[in-house]
C-alpha cells in the first residue's frame, strides 16, 4: 500500500500513545502536509500547533522532554533544520534529550514549491551533531520502525521523509538490509533513493548484471554507524541520495570507516533546489536511472577483475541511455 | 477617503499612464477594480493548470498588490532596473502566483508564462525567486524573512527616495524574525520601510482540533504593532479606494520617524465564493474540474 511516510510514522505514534500519556507531537502548521494531523485526530490534547514558529516548536519541546515528556515535532525538513538549528544544537544535541524531530519533504523533489522548501543538506546538518540518531525511512514498514526506535531509545533522533508517496520495498530480516544478494560492487541508498536504486538494479539486472542494494533506512546511531558488517564483502559502492553530494549517506559511510571507495550520485553541490516534477529533476542531475547506470557500469568496470562483464559494459551503456 | 487618492500619483517613476490616478479617482479605481477581477481569474486558471496550490492566501493578497503596483508603485519595465525605484517584497511567498499576475499585467512577466507557474524550467518558480523571475526584488517562501530584508533595503536606500513595502501574511507573523525585525526597524526609526499585514484570519492547520483556544493567528494584531513603536493603520484589504489612500499615507508618513504598517482585513479565497466559503479546504489544494468550472463561471462574471 502506498501511503506518505509522515502518516506511518504519525499513526504509529497514535498508536503508542493510546497507552503512553508521555508523547506529545508538536507541529509547525503543516500538520495536514507532514502527517501530524494523524496525531492531532486521535489526541488533540496532546497535540500542539507551535504555529508557524519552528524555533519556538523545538525549544518548547526540549522543555517537555526536560520534564520527562516524550515530544515528536513535524514539520517539512527545510524549515526544522534550517530555520531552527540553534535550538536543535543547543536543546536538543548537547542537553542529549529525547526529541525526536520528523522532517518531511526532505530532499530535491519539492515538486512546485521549488528551492525554498527542499532539504538537500538535512543529513549532513543533522549529522555532524552528537548524539543524533538519523534516520531516513523508504517505506511505510521503514517509518514505522523509526517511530517504535525512537520511543525507546532515550535521546535525540532526526527521520527525515519524503513528500510524495512511496511503495512498499521488499522486505528483510533487519531494517538495514540488503535488497538482493551483496555484491562487491554495491550500490547504497536510504529513504526515497532507494526506489532510485531499485530502478537501476531491475535495468542492470535485464541485462544481465546482478547488483545488490544495500539499504539503510537508520543511517547513523548515537554510538556510530548503523551498518557495521553489511559491507564487509563490497570494495566499491556507488551511493544513490535524495541529498547533496556533500554530507550525506556516502560521507557516513566513509565516516563510519568503510574503506572502499565510495562514488556518490546526489543532487549537485552548486545546486539549490527548483521547481519541477521528480523525473525532470532527476535527469536535471543525472538522477534518471538511465544516467545511473551508465555511471555505474563506470564502476563495475574499474573494479570488476577478471571482469564479468567483459565486452558488455558497452552495449549496457549504450542500452541504459535509450531507456 | 477617496479625496486622498487624488494626491497618489507615481512617486518613484514619474510615469504617465490613461488611467493615472490624478486624473480622476472614480475611474482609477474602476481601472484598478477591473485588473484586480482579471487578475484573479489569471490566478485559479494558473494554479488550477499547475495541479494546484494555494487559492485562498494568492486571492486574499490580490487587491493589495493590484494597488500597490497599480497605484503606488507603478514598476514598468522601464523602471525596473532604477537604483532607486521602491522595492516590494511578497514575504508570504506562497501567494507567488497573485504577484505573478500582476508583474504580468505590468508587462514584466510574460502572460504566457503564468500557465506554466511551478513547471521545470518556467521562468516564474512555486515561490518567487529574484533569480529566475524579473521583477521580484527578493526570493520569498520560508516565512517570516521579508519584514529583517525590508529594513536591511530600507537602510540601504535611506538617502534615496524610495520606499521599501513588505507583504506579510496574519499567519505569517507566528514568525519570531518577524517582530525581531519590528524591533530593529523601529529602533532605527526606519520611515521608508511599510508593511501591509494580508490580515486573512486563517491559516493552514490552525487550532481547529482545540475549540477552547483562540484560533486567530495574531490576536491584537493592531496593538502589538503599536507597542513595537510601529505607525498602525486598518484597512478594509478589499477596498480598493481605501488602500490607495492608506498607501499613500505611508509613503508620506516617509518624513517621519517610524516605520508604517497597515493591516489590511482581507477574506481568504476572496473573489469566489466557494473559495471563500472553506478557506480551509482551499488554503492549498488541488480543484476538481467542476470546482475549477464553478470558480471559473462566477470569476468571469465578476470580470465583467
Amino acid at each position: 500500500m502506498e501511503t506518505t511516510l509522515g502518516v506511518a510514522f504519525a499513526a504509529r505514534l497514535s498508536l503508542a500513545a493510546a497507552a503512553d500519556q508521555r508523547i506529545w507531537v508538536l507541529d509547525g502548521d503543516l500538520a495536514d502536509s507532514d502527517g501530524a494531523g494523524v496525531f492531532a485526530d486521535a489526541h488533540p490534547d496532546r497535540f500542539l500547533n507551535a504555529g508557524i514558529a519552528e524555533q519556538a516548536m523545538v525549544s518548547a519541546a526540549a522543555g517537555m522532554a526536560a520534564c520527562r515528556a516524550l515530544p515528536f515535532v513535524f514539520s517539512f525538513a527545510a524549515f526544522l533544520c534550517y530555520r531552527a538549528y540553534d535550538q536543535i544544537r543547543t536543546c536538543v544535541s548537547q542537553t542529549g534529550l529525547p526529541v525526536t524531530l520528523i522532517g518531511s519533504h526532505a530532499g530535491g523533489c519539492g515538486s512546485r514549491n521549488g528551492k525554498t522548501h527542499v532539504a538537500l543538506t538535512d543529513i549532513a546538518l543533522m549529522s555532524v551533531l552528537p548524539r543524533f540518531e538519523i534516520w531516513a525511512p523508504g517505506d511505510r514498514r521503514d517509518a514505522t520502525a523509526a517511530a517504535a526506535h525512537a520511543l525507546g531509545v532515550g535521546g535525540p533522533s532526526y527521520v527525515r521523509l519524503p513528500r510524495r508517496l512511496v511503495a512498499a520495498l521488499p522486505a528483510g530480516d533487519s531494517l538495514n538490509r540488503w535488497l538482493g544478494r551483496p555484491t562487491r560492487i554495491a550500490l547504497c541508498a536510504s529513504g526515497l533513493a532507494t526506489a532510485w536504486a531499485l530502478e537501476v538494479q531491475a535495468l542492470l539486472r535485464e541485462r544481465g548484471v546482478e547488483v545488490g542494494v544495500l539499504h539503510l533506512p537508520h543511517l547513523w546511531g548515537a554510538a556510530g554507524p548503523t551498518w557495521r558488517g553489511l559491507l564487509d564483502s563490497s570494495v566499491a559502492v556507488m551511493v544513490i541520495d535524495d541529498h547533496s553530494v556533500a554530507g550525506g549517506t556516502g560521507e557516513l559511510l566513509r565516516r563510519g570507516g568503510f574503506k572502499g571507495e565510495v562514488d556518490v550520485a546526489g543532487w549537485p553541490p552548486d545546486w539549490s533546489g527548483q521547481s519541477g516534477a521528480e523525473d525532470d529533476l532527476r535527469r536535471l542531475a543525472g538522477l534518471d536511472a538511465p544516467s545511473l547506470v551508465t555511471r555505474f557500469c563506470r564502476l563495475l568496470e574499474k573494479y570488476d577483475r577478471p571482469p564479468r562483464t567483459a565486452g558488455r559494459i558497452e552495449s549496457i551503456v549504450g542500452a541504459a541511455s535509450k531507456e | 477617503m477617496v479625496g486622498r487618492v487624488l494626491a497618489c500619483g507615481s512617486k518613484s517613476t514619474g510615469e504617465e499612464s490613461p488611467c493615472d490616478p490624478g486624473n480622476n479617482v472614480t475611474t482609477f479605481v474602476a481601472y484598478l477594480s477591473r485588473q484586480a477581477a482579471v487578475t484573479r481569474r489569471r490566478v485559479v486558471e494558473s494554479l488550477h493548470e499547475a495541479g494546484g496550490g494555494h487559492f485562498g492566501g494568492s486571492l486574499s493578497v490580490v487587491d493589495i498588490l493590484v494597488a500597490l503596483y497599480e497605484g503606488i508603485v507603478r514598476l514598468s519595465p522601464d523602471n525596473l532596473m532604477q537604483p532607486d525605484r521602491d522595492r516590494i517584497i511578497l514575504s508570504k511567498g506562497h501567494a507567488a502566483i497573485a504577484l505573478y499576475a500582476v508583474l504580468a499585467a505590468r508587462k514584466i512577466v510574460p502572460l504566457d508564462s503564468l500557465r506554466k507557474y511551478g513547471r521545470f524550467g518556467a521562468q516564474v518558480e512555486g515561490h518567487p525567486d529574484m533569480t529566475a523571475t524579473r521583477g521580484v526584488d527578493f526570493s520569498t517562501g520560508s516565512l517570516g524573512q521579508g519584514i529583517a530584508i525590508g529594513a536591511g533595503m530600507a537602510l540601504a536606500l535611506r538617502e534615496t527616495r524610495a520606499h521599501v513595502w513588505v507583504i506579510v501574511g496574519d499567519g505569517e507573523c507566528q514568525e519570531g524574525e518577524i517582530w525581531e525585525a519590528a524591533l530593529l526597524a523601529a529602533r532605527y526609526r526606519l520611515s521608508n520601510l511599510h508593511v501591509i499585514v494580508d490580515c486573512n484570519g486563517a491559516q493552514e492547520f490552525g487550532w481547529k482540533h482545540r475549540p477552547d483556544l483562540d484560533s486567530t493567528p495574531v490576536p491584537q494584531m493592531l496593538e502589538k504593532w503599536r507597542a513595537f513603536g510601529w505607525t498602525v493603520h486598518d484597512v478594509d484589504g478589499h477596498d480598493l479606494a481605501d488602500l490607495l489612500s492608506v498607501f499613500q499615507g505611508m509613503a508620506v508618513e516617509r518624513a517621519g520617524e517610524r516605520p508604517s504598517i497597515a493591516v489590511a482585513r482581507t477574506r481568504k479565497g476572496r473573489g469566489c465564493a466557494l473559495f471563500e466559503g472553506d478557506p480551509e479546504r482551499y488554503h492549498c489544494t488541488n480543484l476538481t474540474s467542476d470546482e475549477y468550472r464553478r470558480a471559473i463561471e462566477e470569476m468571469t462574471w465578476k470580470q465583467r
